[in-house]
């Protein structure tokens, strides 16, 4: 019965505000992981195990460049490789990437998977509704906003959160992950980077608060233009009768051209986040440099370091244009 | 290939013209950021191999400063290549929709038919933005994919070539899976696209028919029928994530695997003396940032695959027959053949034939075999004379709206034809036909927009008083008066906040204020009650009376046409009958049916 409800609400609010559900995928929070399984039905077990795949190969790549970190600190200079444990490092190395790939590999079938019966769960749940909501609904509703409801957006619902969800498993573990294991090499320069780190992380979460807003006026644009072109493809008839061919595609050129320019500043705006990160993540690479030389302390952690914050940061600027996706 | 490809999309990418400068700055300044992405990792391996071990404290200092600078000027580049991008690519989105939608009006009601309704639609959103994508990410990352991975080769090799020697093999080894994986994955994405559409439709179907659906229960049926769409769908896009779910993890691998042959073959050359180990992080970092590029490559191309489904489904719309003629040229051959007409209707005098039909044949398929059953009309000769009111009867099906359709040049005859003054509309433009008639459609469509734009539609003008005058012919006043706003009374999309009635008492005034000499009427009064129908005629003979226009009026009802000067009876697409109400109760067996059942034998 609630679940009835949520899915009329949806429906229902459609036209007054279709980013609502945009949004709802922006922020995906353990409550959607619970609503996802309920979409998705026969998918619980498969989800679990869906998310151990994705914690064992995401777990698999922190640990990894620990290894080969370690690796190349064996190798102090001329002749001062040891061999024996170099290869013994490679090797476990592949075997780890191995298995991390295995894993990957699972996730991302399943994710599809379950994505396209989530989408088509969706749809026929919102088929039944169609036959039981008052014929009243359909007057209201424009069948072009409907419509989109149930192609567009419910493929964005299944692919969205689902990746949203896998991609934010992935970053807690990586992240975690990454935290222990510079804590446990330094705890002093983890004083240094973490608030680094979180100071990236709050910049271009703003900045993508910020985007939200010009979507929504895109959005709004975007529904008035599809409405114009579906209206004109069905008064065919009547437009060429009257003679109103020129004067409706003036119309609509005012409506693209309106369109064009709210979606320049979007998408340009929407795109900022990405260049504003990059000397975020060198500069506090180069401070960190230096601080260890002035501690003159550490010298055979440096390279693990270095390393594992080339991990946290790639792992960042990897999952942003995800998040931009939604 | 290349080329032939080029030709095949030479209407899509003819949209790029206008943005040549973005499309050779924006990568240009991308590329520069490139340049200065792939010697940071140098100057980082600067700072681990001097600086820290030789705990230079200044070197640290300026190599860092150095970077700074560097990180800015990239910044700048990157800010710069965005803006580039998004106003290529929002501009090129905006000319593909405005030419298709051109196009579209420009074609004919059957070529109309041809794509269908959905499928334009979601070839004018979701096409348009995929192409749209696609020239952004053109313009953001084309140019420094390659600039980045060759450029990191390079550098690795200037560092050390038998371990350049690796990333090399792994990145080309990297490639050919890639192009496998997307080449296998192409045409399962036009299979997804098409079920999308078909969902689509199969939707739009439902919703628009939504009262005819319940009325006859069919409820179930066509739920079924959306949930079948939807299911081979799903198939599909599992059918495709079999292949490319495997190309990331394959990809990443792949080098993955280079990284764990760098730190082998690392090994022996730093023990040989070769290199150093500041050496071996920077090349670690080359393969990251190799791998990053690639990565995005991956996607590039994914990206590119799906934009050539979609970029094939937009250029066949841009490429479709437009058979409307151009109205602009049209408007000069028309003038000039413009004054033999006015030579004719000089001799317009009451009786004269306006419209001919001779032997005219319909088929909405395009078929060549002379089957007649195919036939929407058939044969059909008959006359329209100026000033009268001819009535056409039939039951649903007969063929009656498409004679209408077959006036207004919606349709060209199969065979036979049509003549307006004595002259072949075959030699006429759309647009001169149409001039010369008002239509109301059977289920005639409102627009967005106010009462006012609606009567006007086409942007003729009128002042209030004529409009309210047309109004109140139509019996629509009424209404329209109490309305908020009155003349300018919002109209929803279709006219959903009007009752059926409504809808058509205006769509009726519209066709009034177009004030044709033909004024043409198909079940135009079907959704009044009995007492304002009866009003409506009343006032409309006498508007007829008043400005001696020529009037059809098809109805499936005969009391609409009982006073019309002429009949004719329709059935299944052939004239079974003609003459006036009279005559036909007597001699024409169709007819006298037809009256017997709506009880109007007496009348």
């Amino acid at each position: 019965m609630a679940k009835d409800t949520s899915m009329l609400q949806g429906i229902g609010n459609l036209s007054p505000d279709a980013n609502k559900m945009r949004k709802s995928t922006r922020s995906i929070s353990f409550r959607d992981l619970k609503r996802l399984a309920q979409y998705t039905g026969e998918g619980r077990i498969k989800m679990v195990f869906l998310i151990m795949a994705a914690i064992i190969s995401g777990g698999l790549f922190v640990v990894a460049p620990v290894f080969s970190g370690n690796a190349i600190d064996l190798m102090a200079g001329k002749g001062k490789v040891d061999f024996e444990s170099v290869t013994r490092y490679a090797l476990v190395l592949l075997a780890m990437y191995a298995i991390a790939a295995f894993f990957s590999w699972i996730v991302s079938y399943y994710a599809n998977i379950i994505a396209a019966n989530t989408a088509a769960r969706l749809r026929g749940e919102m088929a039944s509704k169609f036959s039981r909501l008052p014929v009243s609904f359909f007057d209201t509703h424009a069948a072009g906003d409907v419509l989109s409801r149930f192609v567009s957006d419910v493929e964005a619902i299944a692919d969205g959160l689902l990746q949203g969800l896998l991609t934010m498993f992935t970053l807690v573990i990586t992240v975690s992950g990454t935290l222990v294991f510079m804590l446990i090499l330094s705890p002093k320069m983890t004083l240094v980077i973490v608030p680094m780190a979180a100071v990236t992380v709050l910049l271009a979460t703003k900045i993508a608060g910020k985007t939200t807003k010009h979507f929504s006026s895109q959005q709004r644009l975007v529904g008035d233009i599809q409405a114009t072109i579906e209206e004109d493809f069905d008064g065919q008839r009547e437009i060429k009768a009257f003679g109103a061919k020129k004067s409706s595609i003036e119309a609509f050129r005012e409506k693209n051209e309106k369109l064009r320019v709210s979606s320049v500043r979007a998408q340009f705006i929407s795109s900022l986040p990405n260049p504003y990160r990059a000397p975020l993540i060198i500069l506090p690479m180069c401070s960190s440099a230096h601080w260890v030389t002035s501690l003159e302390a550490l010298r055979q952690a440096e390279y693990r370091h270095l390393s594992c914050i080339g991990t946290i940061f790639h792992d960042q600027s990897t999952t942003s244009p995800t998040s931009q996706l939604k | 290939m290349k080329d032939s490809r080029t030709k095949k999309f030479s209407q899509t990418l003819s949209t790029l013209r206008p943005f040549q400068k973005e499309l050779v700055l924006g990568p240009l300044a991308k590329l520069l950021e490139a340049v200065l992405e792939v010697t940071l990792p140098m100057m980082m391996a600067h700072i681990v191999d001097v600086g820290i071990t030789s705990h230079d404290h200044e070197d640290v200092l300026r190599t860092s400063l150095v970077m700074g600078v560097m990180i800015l000027v990239s910044l700048c580049c990157a800010i710069f290549c965005q803006y580039c991008a998004a106003k290529a690519s929002t501009g090129v989105g905006a000319l593909l929709r405005e030419r298709m939608f051109t196009r579209v009006n420009a074609m004919s009601t059957k070529e109309q038919e041809v794509i269908g309704t959905e499928s334009l639609m979601v070839r004018m959103t979701t096409d348009v933005n995929q192409t749209s994508l696609a020239v952004s990410m053109l313009i953001r990352l084309v140019s420094r994919v390659p600039f980045i991975t060759i450029g990191g080769v390079l550098a690795a090799m200037s560092i050390d070539i038998p371990m350049a020697g690796v990333l090399a093999v792994a990145s080309v080894l990297f490639l050919i899976t890639l192009l496998l994986i997307i080449r296998s994955t192409f045409m399962q994405y036009g299979i997804v696209e098409k079920r999308l559409d078909k969902i689509t439709s199969e939707v739009r179907e439902s919703i628009l028919g939504v009262r005819v659906i319940r009325a006859f229960s069919r409820n179930k049926h066509h739920e079924d029928k959306m949930n079948d769409a939807s299911s081979a769908y799903k198939e599909s896009v599992i059918a495709v994530s079999k292949l490319s779910s495997l190309m990331s993890p394959v990809t990443v691998f792949i080098m993955n695997l280079s990284i764990v042959a760098v730190i082998f073959i690392g090994g022996i050359r730093v023990d040989t003396g070769a290199i150093s180990k500041g050496d071996i992080i920077a090349f670690m970092n080359y393969i990251f940032t190799i791998v990053t590029a690639l990565t995005i490559l991956a996607n590039l191309v994914v990206i590119f695959t799906r934009t050539f489904v979609s970029m094939e489904r937009i250029e066949e719309v841009l490429r479709s027959k437009a058979s409307e003629r151009d109205d602009e040229t049209e408007s000069l051959k028309s003038t000039a053949m413009d004054k033999p007409v006015d030579d004719i209707s000089m001799e317009n005098q009451p009786n004269h034939p306006l419209v001919k039909f001779e032997n005219v044949s319909f088929s909405y398929l395009d078929t060549d075999d002379d089957d007649t059953d195919l036939l929407a009309v058939d044969s059909l000769s008959f006359q329209i004379r100026k000033g009268e009111k001819l009535g056409i009867i039939g039951t649903t099906g007969s063929g009656k709206s498409t004679v209408l359709a077959l006036m207004l040049k919606l349709y060209s005859p199969t065979s036979g034809e049509i003549y307006i003054d004595g002259e072949n509309i075959a030699e006429w433009s759309e647009e001169r036909v149409r001039a010369q008639m008002s239509p109301v459609f059977q289920s005639p469509r409102l627009f967005r927009g106010t009462v006012r734009e609606n009567l006007l539609l086409g942007g003729i003008s009128m002042d209030d008083k004529e409009l309210k005058k047309r109004l109140q012919i139509a019996m629509a006043w009424d209404f329209v008066s109490k309305m908020e706003g009155g003349l300018d009374a919002k109209v929803e999309a279709n006219g959903r906040n009007l009752s059926g009635g409504q809808r058509q008492r205006l769509c009726i005034a519209r066709a009034l204020c177009h004030d044709a000499a033909l004024l043409l009427m198909d079940d135009a009064s079907s959704a009044l009650d009995m007492e304002t129908d009866e009003k409506l005629q009343a006032t409309l003979k006498e508007h007829l009376a008043e400005t001696g226009k020529t009037c059809v009026m098809i109805s499936a009802r005969i009391k609409p046409i009982v006073d019309a000067n002429w009949i004719l009876v329709f059935d299944n697409g052939k004239l079974v009958g003609e003459g006036k109400h009279d005559e036909l109760l007597q001699n024409c067996e169709e007819y006298a049916k037809i009256a017997a059942s709506q009880e109007m034998g007496g009348v």
